[in-house]
């Protein structure tokens, strides 16, 4: 029977047979997210009239015999960074709260919209998308549905909990460095980071112009594959999308891994990961059959020219609030954009210049490898407000290390799949499925060869049907 | 050479001096340690020779006009 614990193609697809109609299912979600949002903190914001208007549209041009979208009826989620038309897009702040509502969507909510899905509403994140941890000072944190007393991950938290939690099927995140795939991870969720440029941002509130991907989370890879062709396509209001024609990723989605070259991440991405984050690594690379490893020379410091970008783009972005209003900033970002406000700009130079240097090497690499597999986090989810963990016996700060796998990959704007370990236990794991530059397809494909397999797996927490 | 220890205290000063930036003094602290901790981490980079040639990337790319 279709609930909220299938899959956002299942639903499609009931409801385009007409087993059950669209109304009917967005009343399941809306009982949902009424029963758990209180628990979870994952929406800030729920459209219920929205989506209540949407759904009768749906089976009414249904009835009419007009076939909705490949998304038909599916619910979805937005970070509370996406624009939604009428409603202030706060970013995970205070201070934007009381700015003017946005006067449209976002372009990737009127994709998805378009392809038959059904907005639910705003998501939880960490403040201005400088966090990893899901947790915020003014709304509270996002909880994370396997065990609401530890972390979701973020900034994308309220994506990972909505998601997890069976609030909503699939819901879409922003990923500077980390942020849909450290979710993904804690919440065992597959999360899809698309190459920079090629997803447009436009109407969505930014954090690093240089870094910023937006992408979804899911529990399949399916899902994720028809959420990311639903929104492709070029967008000359977001100068940095590529002006590329969709390449859609499910016409491919089945064909396995035959041909393709898979190798592990040695050196920087195999140090330091918890037993946990080794063995989902581990599991996979079996599976796989991958036994070669590689390097990336210089992913250390590929992640601190990333910190170095991130801190100065993002504190001048904030630059006349952080002068005006400093004292309303989340404790836990405020003192992070004021130090970027003050680094050298020469720094600043020399980390794009890196940047440039660094892609030239990791292009060498996919030569002759088509896919890379890495930890997405060091280890599962830590305790809510736990502000120090020990990973390789060293302590370091939740905070900014819940991303060290994740950095020195989204700083060369690769595509990714976070993949959730099956057998990870009762606290989720995921792990990185990478491919070169605009191949999206092929680490999608790789994703679902494992779902297959039985070694990748997004089961909702227990008690949820 | 030794290279002198990187004094975040002074640098703030200074620095924020310069921007002609108010840091309020409930927030020095966090902001000296937020100093320290790019330091550090900026190090891993920063000497890295590049070639010349190596450009930044990104491409300023003026409009038609209307």
């Amino acid at each position: 029977m279709t609930g909220i614990a299938s899959q956002g193609y299942e639903i499609a697809a009931a409801i385009r047979d007409g087993k059950v109609s669209a109304t009917e299912m967005l009343r399941l979600f809306l009982a949902r997210i009424e029963a758990a949002n209180g628990q979870l903190g994952a929406f800030t914001d729920v459209t219920a009239e929205r989506a209540q208007a949407r759904a009768a549209a749906i089976d009414a041009a249904r009835a009419k015999g007009i076939m909705p979208g490949p998304l038909a009826g599916v619910p979805f989620a937005v970070k509370n960074l996406f624009d939604i038309a009428g409603l202030p897009t706060p970013a995970g702040s205070k201070i934007n709260r009381s700015a003017k509502p946005a006067e449209a969507d976002s372009i990737l909510i009127r994709r998805l919209e378009a392809a038959g899905a059904i907005l639910l509403g705003g998501l939880n994140m960490g403040e201005y998308a400088y966090d990893f941890t899901g947790e915020n000072a003014h709304y509270g944190p996002s909880r994370n549905p396997h065990d609401p007393t530890r972390m979701t991950g973020g900034s994308s938290g309220g994506s990972g909990a909505a998601v997890a939690g069976g609030m909503a099927a699939i819901s879409l995140g922003s990923d500077t460095n980390g942020s849909i795939r450290v979710p993904s991870s804690l919440c065992g969720l597959f999360g899809l980071k698309p190459t920079f440029g090629r997803l447009s941002r436009h109407g969505s509130f930014p954090f690093v112009f240089s870094l910023d991907h937006l992408g979804p989370l899911a529990r399949s890879s399916r899902d994720l594959a028809l959420s990311y062709d639903a929104m492709q396509g070029p967008d000359p209001l977001d100068p940095a999308c590529a002006q590329r024609p969709k390449e859609a990723a499910i016409p491919h989605l089945e064909a396995g891994i035959d041909g393709l070259r898979i190798a592990v991440l040695d050196g920087y991405f195999a140090e330091g990961a918890e037993p946990e984050a080794q063995a989902a690594v581990a599991a996979f690379a079996k599976a796989l059959g991958a036994e070669r490893r590689v390097q990336i020379e210089d992913a250390a410091a590929g992640r601190a020219a990333a910190y170095v970008i991130t801190n100065i783009e993002g504190a001048n972005l904030h630059r006349q609030r952080l002068r005006d209003r400093p004292m309303d900033f989340d404790p836990d970002t405020r003192d992070r954009f004021l130090a970027g406000l003050l680094l050298p700009g020469e720094w600043y130079a020399q980390a794009q210049r890196f940047r440039r240097y660094y892609c030239g090497k990791l292009q060498e690499i996919f030569r002759d490898v088509d896919i890379l597999l890495a930890p997405a986090t060091p280890r599962s989810a830590p305790k809510l407000g736990q502000k120090m963990m020990q990973i390789g016996g060293v302590d370091l700060p939740v905070r900014a290390h819940m991303g060290m796998y994740t950095q020195p990959i989204s700083f060369a704007g690769l595509p990714v799949v976070a993949a959730p370990y099956a057998e990870a236990g009762p606290l989720p794991i995921g792990v990185q499925i990478i491919a070169a530059p605009w191949r999206e397809d092929l680490a999608l494909r790789v994703a679902r060869y494992l779902e297959k397999a039985g070694i990748a797996a997004a089961p909702l927490p227990k008690g949820i049907a | 050479m030794t290279q002198k220890p990187f004094d975040a205290e002074a640098y703030l000063t200074a620095a924020a001096d310069l921007a002609g930036l108010s840091i309020p003094a409930a927030c020095r602290p966090g902001v000296i340690d937020n100093l320290q901790r790019a330091h550090a981490i900026a190090q891993a980079f920063l000497h890295k020779p590049l070639p010349d040639e190596t450009d930044p990337g990104a491409v300023f790319a003026p409009k038609d006009m209307p």
